[in-house]
């Protein structure tokens, strides 16, 4: 399902909440254009904290190739995370370019770092689920904040 | 429609008190008491139970009958090992995740938050059961 008005609709084989619910006439509620969506901010706001994640998740692989099997699989779900965040807006998000991440030399403080920020991004996206008015964007925002607490259980396990 | 959607966790929930209590059982005759699996396998029941019981008293506080759970529940394949506990352990949780992901979908404010929280510890005890990490916990579509 397509909506015009900057989201996409995320299909599922659940039952949608009311505001996702297609219409009498066919028309989704979402489909009426309006840049002043609510959701559509939020979802552009999570996408740049996202890319901005993944840009640390990457950065600290390239420094620290002796980690990638922790870090590899962090990318990994990182990157997934941007792409369907990406794929539910109809138009690309215009994202400010922000500075390169830094890493630090050590690798324990370097997995810390990526850690907390996994960490904050986890609260980031449970708040933006809680927020979200369209109950499939909440479904997937709540899924993504799950994922981001596998992953620091996982940084924080590490061998 | 949130209370549909509670009743549906409720539901799981009732199931997954069920088959812990199996899996409980056969891990208390093949493994140590001290097992990393019974000890995981025990929290993991209580958290399940107490889960039961707090979504059983919300829907009962908004004067609404709460789904009993069944007299039993059919498990699929054998569980008989330490092995194949872990793997029904992980079914239970794969299938909770997923109905409080539907959940959140069709509820909003503090029982959405009820549902995601029980998503995210679904998620975090299919890890523990030795899962790996997925990208989309709940969406079965992913």
């Amino acid at each position: 399902m397509l909506g015009a008005g900057g989201l996409v609709l995320l299909t599922g084989p659940v039952a949608c909440s009311a505001r996702d619910e297609t219409r009498a006439d066919g028309a989704s509620p979402l489909a009426d254009p309006s840049t002043d969506d609510p959701d559509v901010a939020l979802l552009t706001a999570a996408i740049q904290q996202e890319k901005t994640l993944l840009a640390l998740a990457v950065a600290t692989l390239r420094r620290h190739g002796d980690q990638a099997r922790v870090v590899q699989p962090v990318v990994s779900r990182q990157r997934a995370h941007v792409t369907r965040l990406t794929a539910s807006l109809t138009e690309p998000p215009a994202l400010r370019r922000g500075p390169p991440p830094v890493v630090l030399r050590r690798a324990p403080a370097a997995l810390k770092i990526l850690r907390d920020q996994v960490s904050t991004a986890e609260q980031h996206r449970l708040s933006d689920c809680l927020d979200a008015t369209s109950g499939l964007l909440a479904r997937l925002l709540a899924s993504v904040s799950a994922s981001h607490a596998t992953t620091v259980e996982a940084l924080r396990s590490r061998p | 429609m949130s209370l549909d959607a509670l009743q549906g966790c409720l539901a799981a929930e009732h199931a997954a008190v069920y088959g812990y209590g199996v899996l409980g059982g056969v891990l208390a005759g093949t493994t140590a008491p001290d097992s990393a699996d019974q000890v995981l396998a025990a929290a993991t029941y209580v958290e399940h139970r107490r889960r039961r019981d707090d979504l059983t008293a919300l829907i009962t506080s908004r004067e609404t009958e709460p789904v009993a759970a069944d007299p039993a529940y059919e498990i699929s394949g054998k569980v008989a090992t330490p092995a194949q506990c872990r793997a029904l352990a992980r079914l239970l949780e794969d299938r909770c995740a997923q109905t409080y992901a539907d959940a959140v979908s069709r509820c909003v404010g503090s029982d959405r938050e009820l549902t995601a929280r029980g998503l995210t510890a679904s998620a975090l005890r299919l890890v523990s059961w030795g899962a790996d990490p997925e990208p989309f916990p709940g969406l079965a579509e992913f």
